[in-house]
């Protein structure tokens, strides 16, 4: 019994260590990938500039775009960048597994739907959460309402939506977005069932 | 500035005002990562701005409402939703190029299915989904958010003519 306890830390002794570099390697990463976007904007300044003196008339329309373009992203970027980091220090991952765990039917879609909406992040940030939770219970189902709501109508998105689409745009795409990935995971959820009872698994 | 400037604003503000009374620590830690995350976007922006406007500078007036506009029909659906498939952008992008694109006179069919399958559907990720969630699960999550994007943009087009 103590062996295997004394095993069992120093595995996740061994665990911590591997997720504490690849975090290291990750941020490493990331800091790579942002000084590549900035020497490949820097790049882009200079051909436009290029650009600038060669067509000066067309020049003179494109700058205008696009200082119309960089001021109404600079309304509107920073509070958007603040509510992605609000959601992503006061909403954890743990959340979504507790709230949503077990809970079937339709219950269990608005509680994904809420928890979708929530998180801030690329999509492929959202596909650990979503084994986590099938690991605790969870149906397929809301699953895929879960990854759906998160890809397509989350709050931070939403926002972006509104203020470059208008809000007829926005209100109407979001409640048939909802209507649609209500019926995918009802798909789904039926076709796992049925292959599940054939492989009886 | 029209009115979803203040009220987005407004309300991030409020927010952030009621979540720092609450728990000042977390909020500093928000805004920290705020500032990151619009430090990592800010050079994106900028590509997609300069982009767009070399591109509208290049291209004849007109291309894009007799390519993407209303007239386009079905193939201009279609096409938008392969491309939206297929592209890996970060999504607070998409909708500053989606923006540009409506205004240029791009239909709200061809706008819908372009950003549903942006964001829903990731080619590019799909092989890191296939590992995590199994073969099955990814390619029929991919699959009907095709016909889900297709299918919202068709609405879209018929109420918002």
């Amino acid at each position: 019994m103590n062996k295997i306890q004394g095993k069992d830390i120093d595995m996740s002794e061994g665990l911590e260590k591997e997720k504490y570099q690849k975090e290291l390697k990750k941020q490493k990463d990331k800091k790579k990938k942002i000084i590549r976007d900035y020497l490949i904007m820097s790049g882009i300044i200079v051909v436009f500039v290029v650009l600038y003196f060669v067509f000066p008339a067309k020049g003179e329309v494109s700058l205008k775009n696009s200082w119309q373009f960089f001021i109404e992203m600079m309304e509107i970027l920073p509070a958007v960048t603040i509510l992605i980091g609000i959601l992503s220090v006061w909403t954890t991952q743990k959340m979504v597994t507790k709230y949503l765990g077990k809970e079937s039917g339709f219950k269990g879609f608005l509680i994904a739907l809420i928890m979708g909406t929530l998180p801030a992040g690329p999509l492929y940030v959202a596909f650990p959460v979503a084994k986590a939770l099938r690991m605790k219970g969870a149906s397929v189902g809301n699953m895929v309402t879960y990854l759906s709501v998160f890809a397509a109508i989350k709050l931070p998105q939403l926002l972006m939506e509104w203020r470059f689409l208008g809000w007829k745009f926005t209100l109407l795409r979001f409640p048939i977005t909802v209507v649609l990935i209500y019926l995918m995971s009802l798909v789904v959820d039926l076709i796992f069932k049925k292959t599940e009872k054939k492989e009886s698994m | 500035m029209d009115l979803s400037i203040y009220v987005i604003n407004g309300l991030v503000l409020s927010i952030l005002i009621f979540l720092f009374i609450k728990d000042w620590r977390k909020t500093v830690k928000s805004l920290k990562m705020a500032l990151s995350s619009f430090i990592s976007l800010f050079p994106s922006f900028m590509i997609l701005i300069l982009a767009i406007a070399v591109l509208l500078g290049f291209l004849p007036q007109g291309f894009i409402q007799s390519y993407l506009g209303s007239g386009s029909g079905y193939l201009g659906v279609f096409s938008a939703a392969i491309l939206g498939s297929i592209l890996f952008l970060p999504s607070i992008i998409a909708f500053p190029l989606a923006g540009s694109l409506y205004h240029q006179g791009a239909s709200a069919m061809v706008v819908a299915a372009f950003i549903t399958t942006l964001t829903m559907i990731g080619l590019v990720t799909l092989p890191l989904e296939i590992k995590e969630l199994g073969k099955k699960f990814a390619l029929l999550r991919n699959g009907l958010s095709f016909v889900a994007a297709i299918t919202i943009a068709i609405i879209m087009g018929v109420i918002l003519k």
